[in-house]
């Protein structure tokens, strides 16, 4: 059986810089040669949570409002916190190129937003499946088995849903819960110990406390997402070399206690402009 | 009684529950008499139901055969078109020459996307799928090969549905291009500056 000694676990904000613009995919692509890439149920569920739904949010609202340029400039600007991400899906993904809203037509805004919405509709679908068998070699799933990863966005008679209802117990089979009160409350002490001055660890070990000390909790994926992070970082644990993310706060400590390599990637031709 | 279901009209046999009874028939001899009112009768309807009827389901297909005929044509033409593409390749790429060619399946794949074929709107994705391998992009062999393909492809089939959809973007995939694509490719990047001239220069 071949040893693979380079194994390269993806963090999402990796995953999303692939395909958010060619220039990160291409320095992103090059650093990953030589590499066995590694995704996990958890970092599926994460690209779930915010590409696809971004995606099916523009094509809900392409489909709701019809106007391609009305849709594009009121979701590219408003406050939500995924409006960055919405640009780059819109002038990225979408590749369809609109005149000025101040000039163009009503029949041919409704063209384009239908043009987009079919483009779409083709995409999404292929999306999750390029995560789960060519974004990376494998996706790494015993350990937590996040039954929301699983699922598929799939498409009703009109509307696209990115399938994430609330978890509760009768509709999930992840073993979550089991995992934090076997694995990631060690973790959560471990950091606790070592100090750090990071909220979202901060966030990240208060919730695994209140799961071991409750033989009843029940988390959602929202939770689960939360505390990505620790949750990734551990269900690669002993098969992972390597960690490849754009942050560095809670990365650089997860991989010095999980003993991972750990790759910053920064992009330095974005920031000397 | 007459109903409507799918756009198709029916006609029942009249019943108890669907006639209107005469009360002065009803009392004498109990035969059943012509409704007054109400609901008329399956018999004197027939004749013109029949080719209400007629005329709709023929208009029907009037109207499926012209949609089909458009697209089966605007499918030969676009395949021609792709043919052509062939002539231009220099070095791997179309040249500038071949814009012609370019501009003639842009205006092809408009009409495409405007027929009235297929399931809901396949064809329409179809196209949308070959235009966002083709929009904005220098054409090279591969785009040329996926779009000879693509044409052909369409041009043989006469359903069109979703599964059809899905087979065109394993095209993509089978030409090596990417079905994400939507950053532009090195390709038809082209850089410019502005310099300065300076007065003793030519």
């Amino acid at each position: 059986m071949e040893v693979k000694t380079k194994v390269a676990l993806l963090d999402n904000t990796i995953q999303l810089d692939r395909l958010k613009a060619g220039a990160r995919k291409r320095q992103i692509d090059e650093l990953l040669e030589g590499f066995y890439c590694v995704g996990t149920s958890i970092s599926l569920l994460e690209f779930k949570a915010t590409y696809l739904q971004e995606c099916i949010t523009i094509h809900n609202a392409l489909r709701k409002n019809g106007r391609y340029t009305v849709v594009r400039d009121a979701l590219v600007e408003s406050q939500h916190r995924q409006h960055r991400l919405r640009a780059h899906i819109f002038n990225n993904m979408l590749n369809i190129f609109a005149p000025s809203s101040l000039e163009i037509d009503k029949e041919q805004d409704f063209q384009l937003a239908e043009e987009a919405r079919l483009q779409l509709e083709n995409v999404i679908p292929r999306l999750y499946k390029w995560f789960a068998s060519e974004g990376v070699h494998s996706v790494l799933s015993g350990s937590i088995c996040c039954t929301r990863a699983t699922e598929p966005p799939r498409k009703k008679n009109a509307a696209f849903e990115a399938n994430l209802p609330i978890c509760r117990k009768s509709n999930k089979k992840c073993r979550v819960e089991h995992f934090i009160r076997e694995r990631a409350i060690h973790l959560a002490d471990i950091i606790r110990e070592l100090g750090h001055d990071s909220e979202q660890l901060e966030a990240t070990c208060q919730l695994f406390e209140k799961v071991a000390s409750d033989p009843n909790a029940d988390i959602s994926h929202s939770d689960c997402r939360r505390a990505g992070d620790c949750l990734i970082a551990l269900e690669a644990e002993g098969q992972a070399t390597h960690a490849f993310s754009t942050n560095t706060s809670e990365w650089a400590l997860l991989c010095g206690i999980l003993d991972y390599d750990f790759v910053r990637v920064s992009y330095p031709e974005e920031k000397k402009r | 009684m007459i109903t409507q279901k799918n756009g198709r009209l029916s006609v029942r046999p009249p019943t108890a529950s669907n006639v209107v009874y005469d009360e002065a028939s009803r009392q004498g001899n109990g035969s059943v008499s012509e409704p007054t009112t109400g609901t008329v009768s399956a018999d004197s309807a027939i004749p013109w139901l029949k080719s209400d009827a007629t005329t709709r389901t023929a208009e029907i297909r009037k109207a499926a055969t012209r949609g089909y005929a458009d697209f089966r044509r605007t499918c030969d033409d676009l395949a021609e078109a792709a043919l052509h593409a062939d002539d231009y390749l220099l070095n791997g790429e179309v040249s500038d020459e071949g814009l012609e060619v370019i501009v003639q399946v842009d205006e092809l794949l408009e009409r495409l996307y405007q027929c009235d074929w297929g399931e809901g709107e396949s064809v329409k994705r179809v196209v949308v799928a070959i235009k966002s391998q083709l929009n904005n992009v220098r054409w090279t062999e591969r785009h040329v090969g996926f779009l000879k393909d693509a044409a052909f492809k369409i041009r043989n089939r006469y359903l069109i549905n979703d599964q059809f959809v899905e087979e065109c973007l394993d095209l993509i995939e089978a030409h090596n291009l990417d079905l994400f694509r939507g950053v532009l490719s090195s390709e038809g990047i082209r850089r410019y500056r502005l310099e300065e001239i300076h007065e003793d220069e030519p």
